[in-house]
């Protein structure tokens, strides 16, 4: 088989694999009637638009999650970076151990975080705010952000870094003209890994944060009951991920 | 009450839950602190504390039909008084309650989050017996006069006494649904059910316990046949004859209301008495789809309205509550092209004019049973388990 073909079966396969179940997702959202063993809906409509966007919850909810999703992205970026800098250049047993130690998040139920969580941002008065959802997202967020991030600082960037610094430039320059564009792919996938992380938290945004429901909370009680609802609310739930994915594939070839 | 059902399938791993946390509440010693009962007080100074509150109104989040009655005629009335509803979401009514548990034991005796949930038996039991409930407030709403207290059916919450601590706003009645167009005349008895069976091999089933139709379909045959010996027998009998020859059950309700609409099996059910019009509005059932009653009277219970004892706002919640049970409200809410849902108020306590609106509105949709017949009460809170229990062992192996 030439490449050419691999490439072309890849990409059927891809397509099958990925757009088909997107595509089922558009007609259920439009279905006002579909019953077996029909293969399309008999009677297409727009109760499932109606119902999900009809109080403005959704909306509400839509707008509160993108601003949780961009503070903690940003946040996330902004903090990991010199973590990510200084872990790139250790070696041994303590950087195993401090990487175990920032990825503890992930590693523990993400049901035990929350609950442990929800008590404490009660207490603080955190619990339902921006801020405690940002707060609470971020202990999930940083480590992906920074697991991602550490691979940017590789040997090469340190010495151009370095090359710069001996011709004279300044560090402001030294970021914007040397370091960002050498790490610039890789930042733009931590960041985009970090906003879809937020983006789809269930569990934390449950537990610090129920009385002001992010967008996974109004889709989930959909999900079984409702189907065309709840296939309206994932069309929304996409459209931020999908803007995500495409400003960060065009930062990844910008910076390449 | 699609919510309903929804949010009991989770029923055990909710009082996994609820025990957890309440058990964690006792040892961290904060279990004797008791809950406040509002001060004695009038219903004017109760409006006007209310005046200018939000309340968030914790609810199952996945019933269209309820949350826009909610937005068309609560938030509306509750505006008059200068109350605003907020509708929280959840997918399971335990996720309120952890909420309040979550905030007892941060210390939070006061300006709790949660201000009205709408609650299911297994929780408001648990609830009560932690004494997280807001206490003798509902006998004291304005409207509460309206409601028979005397009937068992309002007055215990799955044979636990209300207590004042929650007040009722929908009535919920367990019915069955069969297309006409596939059955001419349903069976009206569970023998009669098992002899159809017989008759129509592989026709139908039911959602395996713990979903909560499927458990509140297994207390039903306990109850109808005298025990659960007589039922789980009856149980067994049934089971070669059902869908898969018995050899799978639908896991959820969802599941079975699938296999209906698909025309696999012959008969639907379920504890919203409503549920074949709403479902017909969703395009899921064919207009030619008719409820009937098996035993000659549906199984029937209440669904509820608590406040948190650390509710920020319980007076507006207070409000909204004594809104629900508001004629005008009640009747818009048996309108089956609304929700449909048995009225909890007593049609001879009421203005006869409300009355006379009250049966006018709930009768005459194809959807609906004529009559309930004679009410069939749920069995205590505490059997749900063991039975769920010995159905497991007996029938599902």
């Amino acid at each position: 088989m030439t490449e050419r073909r691999i490439g072309r079966w890849v990409g059927a396969t891809a397509i099958v694999l990925f757009a088909a179940p997107l595509a089922v997702l558009v007609v259920q959202a439009f279905a006002e009637v579909w019953r077996y063993p029909a293969l399309l809906p008999q009677q297409l409509g727009l109760r499932g638009f109606r119902v999900a966007f009809g109080s403005g919850d959704a909306g509400r909810a839509t707008v509160d999650s993108l601003e949780v999703a961009v503070t903690t992205t940003a946040l996330a970026t902004v903090i990991a970076w010199p973590a990510a800098r200084a872990l790139a250049r250790s070696h041994g047993p303590r950087r195993t151990a401090v990487l175990m130690v920032l990825a503890l998040p992930l590693l523990v139920p993400p049901f035990a975080t929350g609950t442990g969580l929800a008590e404490w941002f009660i207490r603080l008065g955190l619990a339902d705010t921006r801020l405690g959802l940002v707060l609470a997202h971020l202990t999930v967020v940083l480590p992906y952000v920074l697991l991602v991030l550490i691979p940017a600082f590789s040997p090469r960037v340190i010495e151009l870094e370095e090359m710069a610094r001996s011709l004279g430039t300044g560090p402001v320059r030294r970021l914007l003209l040397v370091t960002l564009p050498s790490t610039g792919a890789v930042v733009a996938a931590a960041a985009l890994l970090g906003f879809l992380v937020s983006w789809s938290q269930y569990g934390s945004s449950l537990a610090v944060g129920g009385g002001l429901p992010m967008l996974p909370l109004t889709l989930l009680p959909f999900v079984g009951a409702d189907p065309t609802v709840a296939a309206a609310l994932s069309l929304l739930f996409l459209v931020p991920a999908i803007l995500a994915l495409a400003l960060a594939s065009r930062g990844t070839r910008e910076a390449l | 009450m699609r919510g309903r059902r929804q949010r009991r399938a989770a029923a055990p791993l909710a009082l996994v839950g609820v025990a957890v946390a309440v058990g964690a509440l006792l040892l961290a010693g904060c279990g004797g602190a008791s809950p406040a009962s509002p001060p004695a007080r009038s219903w004017s100074q109760v409006l006007s504390e209310a005046r200018g509150q939000t309340v968030e109104w914790w609810m199952y989040g996945g019933d269209a039909a309820t949350d826009e009655f909610v937005d068309d005629y609560v938030k509306p009335a509750a505006a008059k008084l200068g109350v605003t509803v907020d509708r929280v979401p959840v997918s399971d009514t335990v996720e309120a309650v952890d909420r309040v548990v979550a905030e007892r034991k941060a210390g939070k005796s006061s300006g709790g989050a949660v201000d009205l949930i709408w609650i299911n038996g297994e929780n408001f039991v648990e609830g009560k017996e932690a004494g997280l409930w807001l206490k003798d407030w509902a006998r004291s709403l304005p409207n509460s006069r309206y409601v028979d207290w005397t009937e068992p059916v309002i007055n215990r919450d799955f044979q636990v006494p209300v207590a004042g601590q929650e007040s009722p706003w929908q009535g919920a009645a367990f019915v069955f649904g069969y297309n006409s167009t596939a059955v001419s005349s349903p069976p009206t008895s569970f023998p009669e059910l098992l002899a159809w069976a017989k008759a129509h091999p592989g026709r139908f089933t039911y959602p395996a316990p713990p979903d909560f139709t499927g458990a509140a379909f297994v207390r039903q045959v306990i109850q109808r046949l005298g025990g659960v010996r007589q039922g789980l027998r009856y149980l067994e009998a049934l089971k070669p004859y059902q869908w898969e020859g018995g050899s799978q059950f639908p896991t959820s309700i969802d599941e079975l209301d699938q296999l209906f609409a698909n025309e696999q099996v012959d008969f639907d059910m379920s504890y919203n008495a409503n549920f074949l019009e709403l479902s017909v509005r969703k395009g899921e059932f064919p207009s030619t789809v008719r409820p009937f009653l098996i035993g000659g009277g549906a199984l029937q219970n209440t669904s509820y309205v608590t406040i948190p004892a650390n509710a920020a706002h319980a007076a507006g919640a207070e409000v909204v509550a004594n809104l629900l049970l508001d004629p005008r409200l009640q009747t818009a809410m048996a309108d089956p092209g609304v929700l449909g849902t048995p009225s909890v108020l007593d049609p001879s306590r009421l203005p006869p004019a409300a009355a006379a609106a009250l049966r006018k509105r709930s009768a005459g949709s194809p959807f609906l049973p004529a009559s309930l017949g004679e009410p069939l009460g749920e069995l205590p809170a505490g059997r749900d388990v063991p039975i769920e229990e010995a159905w497991t062992r007996a029938v599902l192996r």
